[in-house]
């Protein structure tokens, strides 16, 4: 029992300087011994601190492992969704070119036109140049009607079922079309070659050689299936008397995707209306066109006029 | 059972089909299409002897002469193909043939047919045909023929194996009724 007697003692010593500072404190006289304990304190609270708060969130951390891994998953998700409509944006972005281009020929030449998808194309094996669209009779079409990709002339329907289309494209070997000069009135037998990228020109008039930068249109001709105006290619290289050329055409039949069927032709002839407007001059195929063919820039108010 | 491999066949043909007209033609290949319905047609030969691959050969050609885009002349494909078909299945008859060996035979068999469609064009007088165009033709379609058939003859091969032994002599020209 010895230490009780210390530990009153203690006690009562320790509970007097409490008691001294509560006092102190009530009256207001202890803030530098509290100033100065903060300075001690403080600093090591902070570096314990820095230590512990990773500590403390890579315990958290793994405890909420499994709500970050769900997290992933859906911006993963919606990520991979984002990318897919960025793509399918581009792509209807494209559909809407092509879309705008058919519309924009069938105004300046008054077609009436039903726009198509092309849904299987013939194997270039066959010889043929052929293509399936996904509009048929129950869209108004018929055969022989004219179809127009982008810019210029695609080809012919040759066939018909009530939701599909079979369209004789102008390469195919069989493809005839009568071809106009662009401001002029001489026209000529635009055949199909086979080839993807030329047709072959027999200009009927074998007194005016035609030149290479030559501009050809679809001709007014009785019984021809297609309708007048549509802008065919440019003439590309003459051979032998000037009457035979070669012409590469406005459309790329190796990438065709819209097309448009034009149901109803125009009242009157469009003449060079549909033509694109000639680039600035530069290079050499405008060197070599003739003076007359440079002259002759299309403007839709004067030559819409028959 | 025969049935199911009248089907399979049938199915197999039909799909082939329809992938080289409306998703092949996509890739704009420079030359001919890939020809997946003919490797299809030298794989079911391989697979199953000259007289199936021939009889598969007539049917895969009379449908790509009617499936549209086609406006060329009915029964053109129909003939390349069954000699086609019957060319590769001679081909299969030998077991020994190492894998390397069967796709150049089919790719041989690709080229030819281009030549053979150019020539049957030719003897009826069909304007199309432009001989200049035959040997890149030719090679471009061999070369895609090589290609596919790498893939397609094995693939082919194990479906209608699994189904279908090869000719045991009783069930010859089960196709031809």
């Amino acid at each position: 029992m010895r230490d009780t007697r210390r530990t009153r003692v203690v006690l009562s010593v320790l509970l007097v300087v409490s008691l001294t500072l509560v006092v102190l404190n009530l009256r207001g006289g202890n803030e530098g011994l509290r100033g100065s304990a903060a300075g001690i304190f403080g600093p090591i609270e902070n570096a314990a601190g820095a230590i512990v708060r990773p500590v403390s969130n890579f315990i958290s951390s793994i405890t909420s492992l499994g709500s970050q891994q769900d997290q992933i998953a859906s911006l993963k998700a919606q990520n991979d969704q984002l990318q897919q409509q960025l793509e399918a944006s581009a792509y209807i972005a494209g559909r809407a070119q092509q879309l705008d281009d058919l519309l924009h020929v069938a105004g300046l030449g008054r077609y009436t036109i039903v726009p198509a998808q092309v849904v299987a194309i013939g194997p270039a094996q066959g010889f043929g140049w052929t293509i399936t669209i996904d509009a048929g009779s129950r869209d108004h079409i018929k055969p022989e009607m004219s179809v127009i990709a982008g810019t210029g002339l695609a080809g012919k329907v040759v066939s018909v079922t009530a939701t599909t289309a079979v369209v004789q494209l102008i390469t195919d070997a069989t493809s005839t079309v009568g071809a106009r000069l662009e401001g002029s009135n001489r026209i000529g037998l635009l055949n199909g070659t086979g080839n993807p990228d030329s047709l072959q020109l027999q200009m009927l008039d074998q007194l005016n050689p035609v030149k290479v930068g030559d501009r050809l249109v679809k001709a007014l001709t009785p019984n021809s299936p297609y309708v007048a105006g549509i802008p065919l290619g440019v003439v590309s290289s003459v051979g032998g008397a000037g009457q035979l050329a070669t012409v590469t055409p406005y459309v790329d039949v190796t990438a065709l995707d819209v097309v448009g069927v034009v149901v109803a032709g125009p009242r009157t002839d469009p003449r060079d209306a549909l033509l694109p407007p000639i680039p600035s001059p530069s290079g050499s195929p405008s060197q070599s066109a003739s003076p007359g063919a440079g002259s002759v820039v299309p403007s839709p108010s004067v030559s819409a006029s028959p | 059972m025969a049935f199911i491999r009248f089907l399979l066949v049938a199915v197999l043909l039909f799909t082939a089909l329809l992938l080289q007209l409306t998703v092949l033609p996509l890739f704009n290949l420079p030359g001919a299409t890939p020809d997946l319905l003919l490797v299809t047609v030298a794989a079911v030969g391989v697979a199953s002897g000259p007289v199936k691959g021939a009889g598969c050969g007539f049917v895969a050609g009379v449908a790509l002469d009617l499936a549209p885009p086609s406006t060329g002349i009915l029964g053109l494909s129909a003939v390349v193909l069954t000699v086609v078909g019957y060319l590769a299945g001679e081909l299969g008859e030998r077991r020994d043939r190492p894998a390397l060996n069967t796709i150049l035979a089919v790719a041989g068999l690709a080229g030819g047919a281009v030549v053979g469609y150019a020539m049957i064009g030719g003897i009826v007088s069909d304007p199309r045909v432009d001989w200049a165009r035959v040997p890149i033709l030719a090679l471009t379609s061999a070369l895609y023929a090589g290609v596919l058939a790498a893939f397609v003859v094995p693939g082919v091969g194990a479906m209608v194996r699994r189904l279908d032994p090869p000719d045991t002599g009783y069930e010859l020209g089960r196709y031809d009724r």
